[in-house]
């Protein structure tokens, strides 16, 4: 069952100075209950094919479908609280929130409670293996790998199909790396996620489903 | 090094927003500066010009019961001007120097005055032939009516009717009246001449002319009109003792007979005595007031050079008697006055030679006179001139002000500047507010220049970082940011001076058309502007080049800066190994609250120092807001009450506005000023009538000069004074009465209605045989206030009555006017003269003052005076003679003083030194309220400015700050863009956080003042301050809200 389908997508960066075609008539399709490793070197486009995908700006030409819908026609902030789940690089948690607080804002965002939010708050922060303490510390207490689970908590407390995950290991140590590929190949298999990974690691890449490989702004 | 300099100008360069920002700041606040250090050296150029060009002094006078009389020797004037302390005069601040008055009187060899005030004014020595036989006199007796009755007809030519009584004429045949005569020659007397007849009266002296001999006499002029019983109208020669010799004044000539000895020393005597010149001495002639004030100037010849001792500046009569032309020598002997009598002169031993440097132009007020360069003799005082101060122009009101507080009771010290106050005033105002403008300006740059450093240096460390681990040394890396802050400054500064160099011009216009406008009204009848007023011609030529320092003051502040936050960039972007330090929030996790408002109290609460910042700023800004306002508040408070409560008097004074009494003052005049809409009250009184107890006047004989000499006695008494309030006379215009009252009676009867004495003059008149048929007049009455010391000395008290006689002459005669004061107050007297104050309806009928409509009673049938009946020849006097001798009004309010200004130069009123249709000269007494008011609007004007500026400084502190405070925190914006946080909320999350740190702010400030002052609140103003730092605030989200998500989100930090 198809998930995201990209039509022939194509993304211009357009500056002051120069225009860059970051990402050429791309088209692919992504299903739930799968990892995708998105390979590329630097400049290939895969960041923002996954930007695309995940909506903060919509295609210069072509399409980006999440369950048949072109996100043209969405309201981005709208396909960004409820379709997509974005795990990024720098984990991106707010600073002054707690880990709870910070799990718990994409469900309030929701209307959630913010009881139940607590609660499944403190559900995900032990699915993604922290211990319960975590859960009132700050990110600036943390070690990247645990904030990098915190981020997946996150994303996995946005109730979305799919998971998009801009290098999320990049800034971590292997053991770390190892876990945290573990815990997103989880997501995909056993919780039937969608879960696309942009990355330069080859070995993620060989451990992916299915691995997409891009060179500029193309898929090869 | 230059790829260095490069880099680091391209790295500031392409920081395009901040790098716009900063230089917008720069250009304008240096544009402002410029502008504002433009004005003020415009103002000091024309204040030093001003500086030169003006010069100020003051006169320090007595305003003694005769002022101004400069002959009187009165002791109070003595005893103040000996009782002046100064030394601490001259230790004012402003006081150049004290010029005691240095008055003299000389003698000068060859000089014949015309008119003379002294004692020996009418004396000569004449040489008479021709006398004719004796004449003998005729006088008038007093007969009783009831005497004469049924054997002379009281109404026939040898009667006479005069003060009630009834007279007939008699001749003495005892002794001759007088002889006729030719003056064959004239040893001395004043514009006599020879070969004219003459009236000669032996008097007491026995001379008994032989006829047809010539005789040498000593004695006195007389004119005709002052001798009774003449047949002809001959000039009188009375022969008089000599004084110094017990000769006969009078010895017949022989031929060949040499002048006796006493007939010399008299003639010697009479002539200097008589030909005196009036001198003043001086250190320098531009201090002297008729210099000062150009009522008279040097026409020939130069003015005599400091320290040229000798040197003198004559009248132009003087020069002409003399026949001295400039560069000429005169020779002069001093003549030491009596100190009770100021021409009673004794010539002293030795005579001065003098050079004239200078011939004054022709002037009538200063004929006769002499100024010498140099220390005059010790001379006793006369008049009320006690001496001048010469002043700094700059320092001269304040300086006169602080004076007059400690000089001895009845000195009045009068400032002169010659118009230099009036002048500078609107250039000292200007003056002040560029100063404060550039002063603010100067704090807003530094504000500013800190942050461009601190944001440009200071926090480049990542830069700093990069370039150290590329091997850069420090010089290098001070040279880069110092090219980067440089080239910004540098550009700023000269967008700026140009701007403000292109504005000079502008404004200089603009000040000078300011500058304009003001003279034209601000001053009109003011006291500060007394005397001339000079043209305010100074040169406008500025040169503009010395405003670019505020520029180079830029640059180098800039520069200095740059290298004073340089240790800081580098010492987090050294390469030391050690733990990164982190701030780690407190708190735990929290479930309450919702939405935008749990966000922002979330960030608040563990914002830490950031969240410090604003309220901080908030405080401090709230604080001086509500101080600088509370002060401006007052102000305007201060300036309403001045408006409302001050009370402003004006007063008639002469053309040169020395004197406010004795002075003419038509009716007319008077009605003009009520007519006014703010004049309130007006203080008047008529000239006033000497009177006389006729039990205290002396004998005066019944020689041919009784009656000369009885009217020199009366005209020395004290007066009787018609006024409408006791401020309307002059003894109180510079000393509060201090009044006892009969009970049930106040100083409001002065103004009350009686009959005028005119009208009681009129029943007389009108019933000229009266007295033959048996009647009485009735005694003329009027309440008065009177002296105390007078009424002490006479053993009178409050609610007494008693007689005098006044002598009235402002009718068609003399009348010596019986009449009966009750006296209904005492005052406490001060001057010499015990004046008795009456009502002004005495002399005049209030309606004629305050009719609106004088023409209505003109007479209409003929335009002749003598045509009208008694009444309307009395109403024609009222409406249309009767004259005032001093004048004072007060406004109804002083904040209609410029409407008042206005209307009293519509109807043409005279100012000091100002002629103008309406001859009486104006003087408002505004300088107390004007130096109040103009202080008070020159702060709040300032105060406006500096508001402005301030709200401008908010706008931009709140706009940069809330600019800082948000730009840090744009990954969390994306992050939430990024959550799919709609925009609104993202925003009211921001605004709220803002919002309530502000408010928390200026909340704690308002609470702080209302409980250490308990005052108002200046809640606008605050409120103000929130609305611009919240604009600032939205208009700093809306700026990131309008980046690009992708590039927010790629933004690293």
């Amino acid at each position: 069952m198809s998930t995201f389908e990209l039509k022939d997508v194509r993304y211009v960066y357009k500056t002051q100075y120069q225009s860059v075609e970051a990402v050429k008539g791309v088209s692919a399709v992504f299903e739930t209950g799968r990892l995708y490793a998105v390979m590329g070197a630097s400049g290939s486009g895969k960041t923002t094919l996954l930007s695309l995908m995940a909506g903060l700006d919509t295609p210069t030409s072509g399409e980006v479908l999440c369950n048949g819908v072109s996100t043209e026609k969405m309201n981005l902030s709208k396909y960004r609280r409820e379709n997509v789940a974005v795990i990024y690089q720098d984990f991106r948690l707010f600073p002054l929130l707690t880990v709870a607080e910070n799990i718990m804002y994409p469900m309030e965002q929701r209307g959630i409670k913010t009881s139940s939010a607590r609660e499944k708050a403190a559900e995900l922060i032990a699915r993604v293996g922290l211990p319960e303490m975590a859960a009132d510390r700050f990110p600036a207490m943390l070690s990247g790998g645990e904030q990098q689970r915190v981020a997946i908590a996150r994303a996995l407390g946005m109730d979305t199909d799919v998971l998009l995950a801009d290098e999320p290991t990049g800034n971590l140590d292997e053991e770390n790396t190892a876990k945290i590929f573990g815990m997103l190949l989880d997501l995909a298999h056993k919780d039937g996620y969608c879960v696309v990974v942009v990355t330069h690691d080859e070995n993620l890449g060989a451990r992916a489903d299915i691995c997409l490989r891009m060179r500029d702004g193309k898929l090869v | 090094m230059k790829t260095i300099i490069r880099n680091g100008i391209k790295s500031n360069l392409r920081a395009k927003g901040r790098t716009t920002l900063f230089f917008l700041l720069i250009t304008l606040f240096t544009a402002i500066m410029m502008l504002s250090l433009g004005v003020r050296l415009y103002c000091d150029n024309v204040l030093e010009q001003c500086g030169t060009r003006y010069r100020s002094i003051a006169l320090l006078e007595y305003m003694g019961g005769d002022y101004p009389d400069e002959d009187v020797a009165d002791a109070r004037a003595r005893e103040a001007a000996s009782a002046l302390d100064v030394s601490r005069m001259q230790a004012v601040n402003g006081v150049k120097s004290y010029i005691p008055a240095q008055k003299a009187l000389l003698y000068a060899d060859g000089y014949v005055r015309s008119g003379s005030k002294s004692d020996y004014a009418k004396h000569g020595v004449i040489c008479v032939s021709g006398i004719s036989h004796p004449y003998y006199r005729t006088y008038l007796v007093e007969v009783d009516p009831e005497e004469i009755e049924g054997e002379s007809d009281p109404d026939d030519d040898s009667f006479s009717f005069g003060m009630g009584s009834l007279y007939r004429e008699e001749t003495d045949y005892s002794r001759p009246f007088y002889y006729s005569a030719r003056i064959a020659s004239v040893y001395y007397g004043m514009e006599q001449k020879e070969n004219v007849l003459i009236n000669i009266l032996p008097g007491e002296t026995g001379w008994t002319p032989e006829f047809g001999e010539t005789y040498l006499l000593n004695g006195i002029f007389h004119s005709k009109n002052t001798v009774d019983g003449m047949l002809n109208s001959l000039t009188a020669f009375e022969l008089l003792p000599f004084e110094d010799s017990d000769e006969q004044p009078f010895i017949r000539c022989t031929d060949g007979m040499e002048l006796p000895e006493a007939f010399e020393m008299a003639v010697e005597k009479y002539t200097y005595a008589n030909s005196y010149i009036y001198a003043d001495y001086f250190t320098d002639l531009e201090d002297i007031y008729e210099f000062h004030q150009g009522l008279v100037y040097i026409e020939k010849g130069r003015e005599p050079q400091a320290g040229e001792e000798g040197a003198c500046v004559i009248s132009a009569d003087l020069a002409g008697k003399l026949g001295v032309t400039a560069g000429g020598r005169i020779s002069v002997t001093v003549l030491s006055s009596d100190e009770k009598s100021r021409y009673s002169l004794t010539p002293s031993q030795t005579a001065d030679t003098l050079t004239v440097t200078g011939i004054t132009n022709a002037t009538n007020d200063y004929q006769s006179h002499i100024w010498i360069m140099g220390q005059g003799p010790s001379q006793p005082l006369f008049g009320y001139q006690l001496g001048t101060l010469t002043l700094e122009n700059a320092a001269a009101i304040q300086a006169v002000e602080e004076i007059q507080e400690f000089v001895p009771e009845g000195v009045r010290v009068l400032l002169y500047d010659q118009g230099y106050g009036d002048t500078v005033k609107p250039f000292n105002s200007m003056r002040s507010t560029a100063t404060n403008v550039l002063m603010i300006c100067a704090l807003g740059m530094a504000a500013v220049l800190i942050l461009f450093a601190f944001l440009f240096v200071s926090r480049q460390n990542y830069t700093v970082k990069i370039m150290i681990s590329l091997g850069t040394d420090r010089s290098r890396v001070a040279a880069w940011f110092v090219a980067g802050t440089l080239v910004i400054s540098l550009g700023a500064a000269l967008a700026g001076g140009l701007l403000g160099q292109l504005g000079l011009p502008v404004l200089f216009e603009k000040i000078e058309a300011s500058i304009a406008d003001e003279v034209q009204i601000s001053t009109l009848y003011s006291e500060t502007v007394l005397g001339i007023t000079k043209d305010a011609a100074y040169s406008t030529d500025f040169a503009p080049g010395a405003v670019w320092l505020a520029a180079a003051a830029v640059v180098l502040a800039s520069v200095v800066l740059t290298l004073a936050f340089l240790p800081s960039a580098f010492r987090d972007g050294s390469l030391k190994r050690g733990k990164t330090r982190v701030r780690v929030p407190h708190g735990r996790t929290v479930t309450a609250g919702r939405g935008a408002l749990r966000f922002a109290s979330l960030s608040i609460l563990r914002g830490g120092l950031r969240s410090l910042v604003v309220p901080a700023v908030s405080l401090v800004l709230t604080l001086v807001m509500i101080v600088l306002g509370g002060i401006y508040s007052g102000w305007h408070r201060q300036l309403a009450a001045a408006h409302e409560e001050t009370v402003i008097d004006g007063i008639a004074v002469s053309i040169n506005g020395r004197y406010y009494s004795d002075l003419v003052i038509p009716i007319e005049n008077v009605r003009k000023l009520i007519s006014i809409e703010n004049v309130d009250r007006v203080w008047l009184s008529t000239p006033g009538m000497p009177y006389w107890s006729p039990a205290e006047m002396p004998s005066f004989g019944d020689g041919g000069f009784s009656r000369e000499s009885r009217m020199d006695w009366i005209k020395t008494q004290p007066q009787v004074v018609p006024v409408n309030t006791l401020r309307g006379a002059k003894e109180f215009y510079y000393s509060e009465p201090v009044v006892k009252w009969k009970d049930g009676w106040d100083e409001s009867f002065l103004a009350g209605e009686y009959e005028t004495i005119y009208d009681h003059l009129q029943s007389m008149s009108a019933k000229p045989s009266a007295v033959s048929e048996g009647g009485s007049f009735s005694t003329y009455t009027i309440p008065g206030v009177a002296g105390d010391r007078y009424m002490q000395e006479r053993g009178l008290e409050i609610g007494d009555s008693f007689s005098v006689v006044v002598l009235e002459d402002r009718m068609l005669y003399e009348a010596e006017i019986p009449i009966e004061i009750e006296i209904v107050g005492s005052y406490r007297q001060i001057g010499e003269k015990a004046q008795i104050y009456t009502p002004l309806s005495m002399t005049v009928i209030p309606d004629a003052v305050y009719t609106q409509d004088p023409e209505a009673h003109r007479p209409q049938t003929r335009y002749e005076y003598y045509g009208y009946t008694p009444e309307e020849t009395l109403e024609y006097f009222y409406y249309f003679k009767t004259v005032f001798s001093t004048c004072r009004f007060t406004l109804s309010s002083a904040k209609d003083l410029d409407d008042a200004r206005e209307a009293l130069y519509d109807m043409g009123f005279s100012r000091v030194g100002k002629t103008r249709s309406v001859r009486t000269s104006i003087v408002l007494r505004d300088a107390a309220y004007l130096k109040l008011t103009e202080t008070l609007q020159r702060y709040i004007y300032t105060g406006r400015i500096i508001m402005t500026m301030i709200f401008a400084v908010i706008a931009v502190t709140g706009f940069i700050i809330s600019w800082l405070m948000i730009n840090t925190r744009k990954r969390e914006f994306a992050l939430m863009r990024g959550l799919g946080t709609g925009r609104g909320r993202i925003y009211l999350s921001f605004f709220l956080e803002q919002a309530l740190l502000a408010l928390a702010g200026c909340g704690i400030g308002c609470l702080s003042m209302l409980l250490i002052s308990g005052s108002g609140l200046q809640w606008i103003i605050v409120a103000g301050y929130l609305v611009f730092y919240l604009l600032g605030c939205s208009i700093s989200i809306i700026l990131i809200g309008r980046s690009h998500l992708m590039e927010l989100l790629a933004n690293r930090e």
